[in-house]
């Protein structure tokens, strides 16, 4: 399994200008939170499904398609036994979905860093930018441990394999407490090698990513709003 | 004017009762080239700290003397102004690795340095080279080998260029070859105007240094010229630094006077020869005759071949062919990235081949579940970070004992030898996180020692060791080889390799491409294209047409010609 999201492809959507991205990935959020029927919804996810394909990421969604349809079928059954409206509780599934999958194809297209230029591009201070897209960078890490520590345990015998699920779950908890304390205690050990490398210093910063706003991220930003009104329009 | 001043430091952690570091006074000139050695957990790790103001500025404690460079005190300035003066590698290298792509690592700290995009380029392509990571630009730093994330921390640091570079053991994960690189790299950098301390416990490249600074229990003990301090073999030895091999065969020789020290080994055949000794052919066959071979089969690796899933680094086994045998002493060698890692944890299936097969006692290994395996086969981790989880070192122990059902008595009794083995009884109920490196280390072997399995496998488990902490852990595992466990050590150690295994399998790019003794091992030609190198004792064998693995070979067969014409 690869531990980042992102896939490195030379597609029209990876080559877009991360403020771009950055600004897609808030229309859609914000174009999902104001629908609330599944139809349109539904539209969406298919544009969704589209873009995906498009950026040659579908292979992601196979990785977390499982966790998605958990997601939705407990949806349902939580907002249904609540307000008794299977239609609303439909639309709350599939806009939760849609949101994961949006939130999915941005980090399968956008390198981290890419990411912290964006937002720093937008106006966010570094450092701020550098903090908020840090989380995303230890995420893998973290996985990265996390089995490494398991293979360390599993090898002195702590029997992962048999059980049903649920007794294996249960022994599977007690370990992420340490696992989650080390990585605490890393990202402290991290804080100061960023410093070592002269993270903070006051003068302006250089990056070593570039890119340029071109015709290409103007296009595709005014086909998603004239696209955004039709939708408004029409629900 | 001395560049870097340090009068009476002293300082405790917080949580603390004794000093870390005490009274520590010394001075650095440009352009200086300075080895810090000594035990582990005498406070080196903590001096560099002080030296780049992370201490005080993130961990506390009680802070005492000052420390100068170019006459500014630095106590109260933060760490990244310190770092456009000095750039200090961190002994966890791993943790430091955060970017997404080999590139994006070293370029973070240009971006800080506000460096234009070109001289970035420049840089990057260079260090690159410099630590031979120049076809990894691309690859995610999570998914790269140990040595090869030390490379790239290190690279991370160079290219920064500072005036002063601080490295905390920076090649402990590196195959002999790069680490004779490397620290050729430095001594050339101090040629260009730098100042480099290196904190190390490399005994073959300290000629390097023009200034050696020995710790004891806090304090500075000695500090001064190589030369003066390399002959003192006994005086290095309490030190936790090991001396070098030919100096303690001459020592034993009573060839050993001020005047007398041979610094290279050319200089040691000279005055061996000078002094009429000659090897004893008779010997020597008494010798190779007694390395007797393991008979009983215990592994049997089929083709095995491996890939990591989605990841562009290719192919990593190519089809290995080979047997293990119960009894052995097999060491794992090869260069950094070979797959000595990706090896060996197929063997208690941790991986599971992409194709071929491991045979582990007559039936297919897939056929036995971890957990089975677990009673037999014990596994020391490349980085102890990566094993240790529990929050007492008596936890950590007793994982495995509880794990595999011991006895209650029994898990008392295990925990309490093994603690005493690897000298840790006063660290029982101490949070390993505040271990040093090379606790850490003690640690991992320990708790998996203390269930006794049948066959230990060790990815590296002298990284960080002090020389005395090394021999009491070899020494042990000698001792569980001569009961009957299969010891198989994975090291780039080489002198541990000859003193200690029987056997040797080198990898190269997924391949055997040695198979034998270690006595063949070293008496190959081959073995520098291999990322290998034979350590000066062996060389200057190889002078005597000869292959002698320890001074004690060495002593066994020397004689005296009494032939007054020769
Ligand atoms: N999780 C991973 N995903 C992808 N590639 C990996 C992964 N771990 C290691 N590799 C690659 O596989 C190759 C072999 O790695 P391995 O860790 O087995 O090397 P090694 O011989 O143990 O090296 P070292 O001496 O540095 O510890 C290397 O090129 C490495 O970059
Ligand atoms: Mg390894």
């Amino acid at each position: 399994m690869s531990i980042y999201l992102y896939l490195e492809r030379n597609t029209f959507i990876h080559r877009l200008h991360p403020v771009t991205k950055i600004f897609l990935l808030l229309l859609f959020f914000i174009l999902l939170l104001l629908f609330s029927s599944p139809l349109p919804i539904i539209l969406v996810t298919f544009f969704l499904l589209l873009v995906s394909a498009f950026s040659r990421s579908i292979s992601n969604l196979r990785k977390i398609w499982k966790l998605m349809f958990i997601l939705f079928t407990f949806t349902i059954i939580l907002w249904t036994i609540f307000l008794k409206n299977l239609n609303y509780a439909l639309a709350m599934a599939l806009r939760l979905n849609a949101l994961i999958f949006t939130g999915l194809i941005f980090l399968s297209v956008t390198r981290i860093e890419e990411f912290t230029y964006g937002l720093n591009k937008l106006g966010l201070p570094f450092r701020v930018s550098f903090a908020l897209t840090l989380a995303f960078r230890l995420v893998p890490s973290f996985i990265l441990s996390a089995q490494t520590t398991i293979q360390a345990q599993k090898s002195r015998g702590l029997d992962l394999e048999t059980g049903n699920l649920v007794q294996r779950i249960k022994k599977f908890i007690p370990l992420l407490i340490p696992i989650l304390a080390t990585s605490l205690r890393n990202a402290e050990l991290l804080a100061i090698a960023l410093e070592c490398k002269g993270f903070g210093i006051k003068k302006k910063r250089t990056s070593y990513l570039d890119y340029k706003f071109g015709r290409n991220d103007f296009l595709t930003l005014l086909t998603i709003f004239l696209l955004y009104f039709l939708l408004l329009k029409i629900f | 004017m001395h560049l870097l001043e340090i009068k009476d430091l002293s300082f405790t952690y917080q949580n603390s009762s004794s000093p870390a570091v005490k009274k520590i006074n010394f001075s650095v000139k440009e352009n200086e080239f300075i080895i810090l050695m000594g035990k582990s957990g005498a406070g080196k790790s903590t001096l560099a700290k002080c030296l780049t103001s992370i201490i005080p500025q993130f961990q506390k404690g009680n802070y005492s003397g000052k420390i100068t460079i170019e006459n500014q005190e630095i106590k109260n300035v933060p760490v990244y102004e310190i770092a456009q003066k000095i750039g200090l590698l961190l002994q966890d290298f791993e943790v430091q690795l955060f970017s997404t792509n080999v590139i994006l690592e070293i370029a973070f700290g240009l971006e800080n340095f506000s460096l234009a995009r070109a001289e970035m380029e420049k840089r990057i392509s260079e260090t690159l080279k410099t630590v031979g990571l120049e076809n990894y630009l691309n690859r995610d730093p999570l998914t790269l080998s140990g040595g090869e994330k030390q490379r790239l921390a290190l690279a991370s640091i160079l290219a920064l260029k500072p005036k002063i570079l601080i490295l905390d053991e920076p090649t402990t994960d590196l195959d002999p070859i790069g680490k004779k690189e490397i620290f050729a790299l430095l001594k050339n950098l101090t040629k260009q105007g730098l100042t480099i301390i290196v904190i190390d416990h490399e005994t073959d490249e300290i000629l390097n240094a023009d200034q050696i600074i020995i710790f004891n229990a806090s304090e500075i003990v000695s500090s001064g010229n190589v030369e003066q301090l390399i002959s003192q073999s006994e005086f290095l030895e309490k030190n936790g630094i090991r001396p070098a091999a030919i100096l303690t065969l001459f020592q034993k020789l009573n060839l050993l006077t001020q005047k007398n020290i041979p610094k290279t080994v050319n200089d040691a055949c000279h005055l061996l020869v000078e002094n009429s000794y000659q090897t004893s052919e008779e010997k020597y066959t008494l010798l190779t005759k007694e390395e007797k071979k393991e008979k009983n089969l215990l592994f049997q690796i089929k083709n095995l071949e491996f890939t990591y899933p989605n990841v562009p680094a290719g192919q990593i086994l190519k089809g290995l062919n080979f047997e293990i045998y119960a009894g052995e002493f097999l060491a794992i060698v090869g260069v950094n990235g070979s797959g000595k890692t990706t090896f060996i944890k197929h063997l208690n299936r941790l991986f599971t081949p992409t194709k071929g097969e491991i045979i582990y006692q007559n039936k297919n290994l897939k056929n036995y579940k971890i957990a089975e395996l677990a009673k037999d086969i014990g596994y020391v981790f490349q980085n102890p970070d990566n094993q240790i989880f529990a929050t007492t070192v008596k936890e950590e122990i007793v994982f495995g004992l509880k794990n595999l059902s011991f006895p209650h008595e029994e898990i008392e009794k295990g925990v309490k030898e093994v603690l005493k083995t690897v000298n840790l009884e006063g660290c029982k109920d101490k949070d390993p996180f505040i271990l040093t490196k090379g606790e850490k280390q003690r640690l991992s072997v320990a708790s998996v020692l203390v269930t006794q399995p049948k066959i230990i496998i060790l990815d590296e488990p002298t990284t960080g060791l002090d020389y005395l902490e090394l021999r009491s852990l070899m020494n042990l595992l000698k001792e569980l080889n001569q009961k009957g466990h299969t010891i198989i050590m994975v090291t780039h150690t080489m002198w541990l390799v000859a003193e200690y295994a029987k056997r040797a399998i080198v990898l190269k790019e997924g391949e055997i491409v040695f198979n034998g003794s270690v006595r063949q091992l070293f008496s190959e030609k081959n073995i520098e294209n291999w990322g290998l190198a034979l350590p000066p004792l062996i060389e200057l064998s190889q002078m005597f047409g000869k292959t002698l693995l320890s001074v004690d070979e060495f002593l066994f067969c020397l004689n005296k010609s009494t032939d007054p014409t020769v």
